[in-house]
């Protein structure tokens, strides 16, 4: 069985990657992702969503910020600290493989821009019963 | 069959039954022994028209019970309702038909909206109770829009389209002055069973005025604020994915498939928040927006994604 640690034991030597249970797309630069069985969808802003399409599980994170730090033109320091605050996050919300997440197992964590709740009861929207 | 359904169909003549009705994955047959209520329903059901078996009997009908009548609704042998008055056991049939629509749709992504179409496109109005759904799509129809659904968009999961529920449109009470116009006419003898809401078939607001299949090129999420503003702001497809998402009856149930059905159905949309004050100056923010699609779509130059300010 793979190790899980929690979110805060991410450094910039590790090499981390998405959950298989997690399906991305991309709208506009911007990540909408889900997580089988979870009730939740999370949103990424263009920032966090080039981030997390990088999480390949073969580079560090200090790699990635390297390579983000080029292409943006903003100091290493300033990109690293960036990466590692969004990676803990998508770790603090159950997203990354071998991360424990910190939050109620079936409520949507808040990752970078926004979340939605959406229920399991398929009747939720109709109005009651007139004589229920 | 109950023994009380089989003693109630041998002491009340139910002889009036509709044909099959057919509304997305739900089939159903409704009997009852009033010529005027079977009007009455034939009127608000009549774009549903099909054929073959039903999945549901309705019956629908009055016992006398201590020198008063007392009306009956049963969903096959299942008593659903009764009461004295007879409006109240008619709603529970539009609210379990309704329910039951939902119930039996579940193949498709059903989404919490209204819908109507023009120039072969949908348009999308996701949102919750009380945004004023009903309203801006009646008013849209009024304005020559194609009718889609006034409750309940179904997303084919194969492609993308949506197919169309076009039940009567449920209209309360807050916008009959709004829409004085499509005060519906109730077949003489069934007043009774009108309640609190207008039923309002959409071809009593324009006749061919039910949509097709279509695909859906505008997600706008209505919310009506009195005295406000009435505006449009451009959102984000991902947002819109989100709005769809969280106004979905069925998500969770279609998971990851369900998350790329809505991302595919927003990457061909573009994306609005509509706020409504003015229904008739939001039904013209939304025509101008298509109108200017349609000439973008037919080489005209016009770009109707500019038409609102990112928000």
């Amino acid at each position: 069985m793979d190790e899980v640690r929690p979110q805060s034991s991410i450094s910039g030597s590790d090499r981390v990657r998405p959950r298989d249970t997690v399906t991305t797309e991309v709208l506009d630069g911007e990540a909408v992702l889900h997580v089988e069985g979870k009730p939740g969808l999370h949103v990424l802003n263009s920032t966090a969503s080039l981030i997390w399409q990088n999480l390949d599980g073969q580079h560090t994170l200090n790699e990635l910020a390297s390579s983000l730090s080029q292409l943006a033109g903003v100091p290493f320091g300033t990109v690293q600290r960036d990466v590692l605050d969004a990676v803990r996050a998508f770790g603090d919300s159950g997203l990354l493989h071998g991360i424990a997440a910190t939050g109620a197992a079936d409520e949507p964590q808040t990752v970078v821009d926004g979340t939605a709740a959406i229920s399991g009861d398929d009747l939720r929207f109709l109005p009651e019963p007139p004589h229920g | 069959m109950t023994d009380h359904l089989k003693l109630l169909q041998s002491s009340v003549d139910l002889r009036y039954e509709s044909p099959t009705y057919r509304a997305l994955g739900y089939s159903f047959v409704i009997r009852c022994d009033d010529a005027a209520l079977a009007d009455y329903l034939a009127s608000l059901f009549q774009q549903f028209q099909s054929r073959g078996p039903a999945q549901s009997v309705y019956t629908f009908c009055a016992i006398e019970d201590a020198g008063k009548p007392n009306y009956l609704l049963y969903c096959d042998d299942k008593m659903v309702d009764n009461h004295r008055r007879p409006a109240v056991p008619f709603a529970t049939l539009l609210w379990h038909i309704n329910r039951s629509v939902v119930r039996s749709s579940q193949d498709r992504v059903l989404i919490h909206a209204s819908a109507v179409a023009r120039g072969g496109v949908a348009l999308l109005f996701p949102a919750a109770m009380e945004s004023g759904k009903t309203t801006l799509a009646a008013g849209l129809v009024r304005e020559g829009f194609d009718y889609i659904t006034d409750e309940t968009v179904a997303i084919d999961p194969m492609t993308g389209d949506v197919e169309p529920f076009p039940r009567a449109l449920s209209v309360d009470e807050g916008s009959w002055d709004v829409l004085a116009g499509l005060r519906p006419e109730v077949p003489p003898g069934a007043e009774k069973y009108v309640g609190r809401q207008w039923q309002v078939p959409p071809s009593s607001i324009r006749p061919g005025s039910v949509s097709g299949r279509t695909y859906p090129r505008f997600i706008i999420t209505p919310s009506y604020v009195p005295g406000g503003s009435t505006e449009l702001v451009q959102i984000g497809r991902a947002e819109g994915v989100l709005i769809l998402a969280e106004h979905s009856f069925n998500f969770a149930r279609h998971g990851a498939t369900g998350l790329r059905i809505l991302a595919q159905v927003a990457r061909r949309s573009v994306c609005y928040r509509l706020q409504v004050s003015d229904l008739a100056r939001a039904c013209s923010l939304v025509q101008g927006l298509v109108d200017g699609d349609l000439m973008d779509l037919s080489g005209d130059g016009a770009t109707g994604q500019e038409e609102g300010s990112r928000g």
